[in-house]
């Protein structure tokens, strides 16, 4: 009986072949959007979380209360910042308190200038080599400073790829002396380029060994902008945190933590921000698609209810000779689920085929879980706006059908 | 049957059925009517119209188009149900039967040949005669012999794989005919069967008609043309949805020899 209605549906399908792709090709961008769209959601979402994989997701940032924050009642904010005491404490603490390391900052605004270019670099750090590995970079041209040049406060920086380009252009900036808010320094690395770009470039950006920036730049016992603290393993972050804490109120002085002068920030917490929002972007792209899958499911109903009009006679001669309602409603519903399901098939292999081409910033990531929906609910759309043609063929009444001409 | 006209044995042996199996009435109508009503006018299709016929009958319902003749085959193929009156088919009564019902006894007791044939479009002669096997839930194998038989029985097997366009009008008119005989139905109800053929299809397909009716079938033929009346036992004309005139053209009660010997498939098909 189904190898039946299947010949004669699929009969019917080539009888219209123009028609039938028509039909599917609604489906096919339906279930193609769906994946596609999907899987630039994911891969978008992945991307973003790979990025700040590269930042170290067990490392917390320190900063003034005043930085970002409300400012407090002003008179007394300048009385306690973030010291190298604080660093010195928090290393201290060490593994017990869950921390591997403590890396002080200095942040202060910058101009370089080489040869009549000038630049001014977004981000600035005074720091020490473990900043490199807090934030999960390296020195892939030339090399980083080393405990002998920190010692001597040497004269040297490691600039960022956009810093680089911006300045030199295509020359080579290893070895080239340029002058930092007047002070002559000499490059002598290049970080490793991160990618990503947009408003956190990554590679913007100019090191400076501690001691050196001290000197030249900010002075001696200048506050520091932020203070990076490892925690040992990912899983350790949150004993991190709480040590952290913990110490900077006591070196400070503050009993309520409310009073807290400082903030801390957590990789993690701002990744479960930015998955909150990629979930809502997916969900937002999901129903964009989910639309064109009904739309596509419509255009399924409207050829099948031109199918039962135009095959009246053949239903009225169907019922004539002993069909049962289940038969035609069978046979109708076997039409619009082959449609729907060979129309779903295409669109999963165009779907899939597409999502192959990424760009530079991030690859599409398809999923299996969204082939199978799109896929499962392009069969449900047809098995739905078929029902409905499917039972008005049904419930004509033979006499009327067969005079149908 | 209360008041059933005193002239009319037929139809008075439906109240006791099973004393003369094989000669009770295999239709009987008793004063059916019907109106359709095209917007306020109501046209009277049939009016009153009883009639019984006997089994392994060949029966021509003749009369002008309007005269009802289409009404009644309708009502007597179960595809159309009278307004009033009462239609027995084999000692059922059609009105009580449910439309799943209505169909069953379409698909096994009843075989259609309509004037336009009806097969169903790019479809192998095969596949149209298996149709009312497939509805009727015969297995595969089972189905493709015995259209195989009913095709070469009215000389199509050579045919089998030919669509509906690659046929004459005789041959498509065959095919018809071998599916309406497929289930080995009772009653072979036929509405102008040789209204778009040529004479010499014509008097073919009627020879396959008297052929079949030799075998034990019941035959009912719609038709306006003399020509078809002469292939008839018996004679109803309407007119204007009354029954005008009945006259039968060979013996009364003449029992067609083949009644006692039903072709081999009988019981190939499920009750």
């Amino acid at each position: 009986m189904i190898r039946d209605s299947a010949r004669i549906a699929v009969r019917a399908i080539l009888g219209n072949r123009l028609r039938s792709a028509l039909t599917m090709l609604g489906l096919i961008i339906g279930v193609s959007s769906v994946i596609i769209l999907l899987a630039v959601g994911r891969g978008a979402q992945g991307a973003i979380a790979g990025e700040l994989e590269d930042l170290g997701t067990n490392v917390l940032t320190v900063l003034r209360r005043g930085e970002v924050g409300p400012n407090q009642t002003g008179t007394q904010s300048r009385d306690i910042e973030l010291s190298l005491d604080d660093v010195q404490a928090l290393q201290d603490r060490g593994a017990g308190g869950g921390i591997l390391r403590a890396v002080p900052v200095l942040n202060t605004g910058v101009t370089l200038t080489w040869r009549g270019a000038t630049y001014a670099p977004s981000s600035f750090a005074g720091t020490t080599l473990d900043y490199l590995a807090a934030q999960n970079v390296r020195v892939d041209a030339g090399r980083a400073w080393d405990a002998e040049d920190e010692r001597r406060r040497e004269r040297v920086v490691i600039l960022g790829r956009t810093v680089s380009r911006e300045l030199f252009g295509s020359e080579n900036p290893l070895g080239q002396r340029i002058s930092v808010n007047g002070r002559r320094f000499e490059v002598i690395g290049l970080l490793k380029a991160q990618g990503g770009g947009g408003p956190f470039d990554e590679d913007d950006v100019i090191l400076v060994p501690f001691g050196a920036a001290e000197s030249n730049l900010t002075g001696t016992g200048a506050e520091l902008g932020q203070i990076l603290v490892q925690a040992t393993s990912q899983e350790t972050t949150t004993l991190a945190e709480t040590t952290t804490r913990e110490t900077l109120l006591e070196e400070h002085d503050i009993e309520d933590p409310g009073e807290a002068d400082f903030q801390i920030f957590n990789q993690a917490q701002i990744r479960a921000v930015a998955d909150t929002t990629f979930g809502l972007l997916r969900l937002l792209l999901g129903a964009v698609a989910g639309i064109s899958l009904l739309v596509g499911g419509i255009g399924v109903m409207n050829i099948m209810l031109v199918t039962v009009s135009e095959r009246t006679r053949e239903i009225g001669i169907r019922k004539a000779i002993g069909a049962q309602r289940i038969h035609i409603v069978g046979q109708f519903l076997l039409e619009a689920l082959m449609l729907s399901s060979l129309g779903g098939l295409i669109g999963v292999a165009v779907g899939v085929g597409v999502a192959q081409i990424g760009t530079e910033a991030f690859q599409p990531v398809v999923t299996w879980t969204s082939v199978l929906v799109a896929f499962g609910v392009s069969m449900l759309v047809g098995l739905f706006f078929g029902s409905y043609p499917a039972n008005r063929a049904a419930s004509m009444r033979p006499i009327d059908a067969l005079r149908f001409e | 049957m209360i008041g059933a006209p005193a002239g009319d044995p037929a139809l008075a042996r439906d109240s006791t059925p099973g004393t003369d199996g094989h000669r009770r009435p295999m239709i009987a109508l008793r004063e059916v009517g019907k109106t359709f009503h095209l917007g306020d006018t109501a046209v009277h299709a049939l009016r009153d119209v009883t009639l019984a016929v006997r089994e392994g009958d060949l029966l021509a319902i003749m009369g002008p188009s309007g005269s009802g003749k289409s009404t009644l085959m309708n009502i007597i193929g179960c595809l159309d149900l009278p307004d009033h009156g009462r239609y027995v088919l084999e000692g059922v009564d059609v009105r009580r039967l449910t439309e799943s019902e209505q169909a069953s006894i379409r698909n096994r007791r009843i075989g259609f040949v309509f004037q336009g044939f009806n097969l169903i479009a790019r479809t192998p002669a095969l596949e149209n005669v298996e149709l009312p096997l497939v509805y009727a839930g015969v297995a595969r194998r089972e189905r493709r012999r015995l259209a195989t038989e009913a095709l070469e029985s009215v000389g199509l097997g050579d045919r089998l794989d030919h669509q509906p366009s690659e046929l004459s009008g005789g041959q498509q008119q065959r095919v018809a005919i071998a599916r309406a005989i497929v289930t080995d139905p009772a009653l072979l109800l036929a509405d102008e069967p040789t209204g778009a053929l040529d004479s010499v299809s014509t008097a073919s397909v009627l020879e396959l008609f008297s052929e079949l009716n030799a075998q034990g079938r019941t035959v009912v033929l719609i038709t306006h043309e003399e020509e078809v009346s002469r292939y008839a036992k018996r004679v109803v004309r309407l007119h204007d949805g009354r029954v005008v005139s009945d006259e039968r053209r060979t013996g009364a009660y003449d029992v067609p020899p083949g009644l006692a010997a039903r072709t081999a498939h009988t019981e190939a098909l499920p009750a």
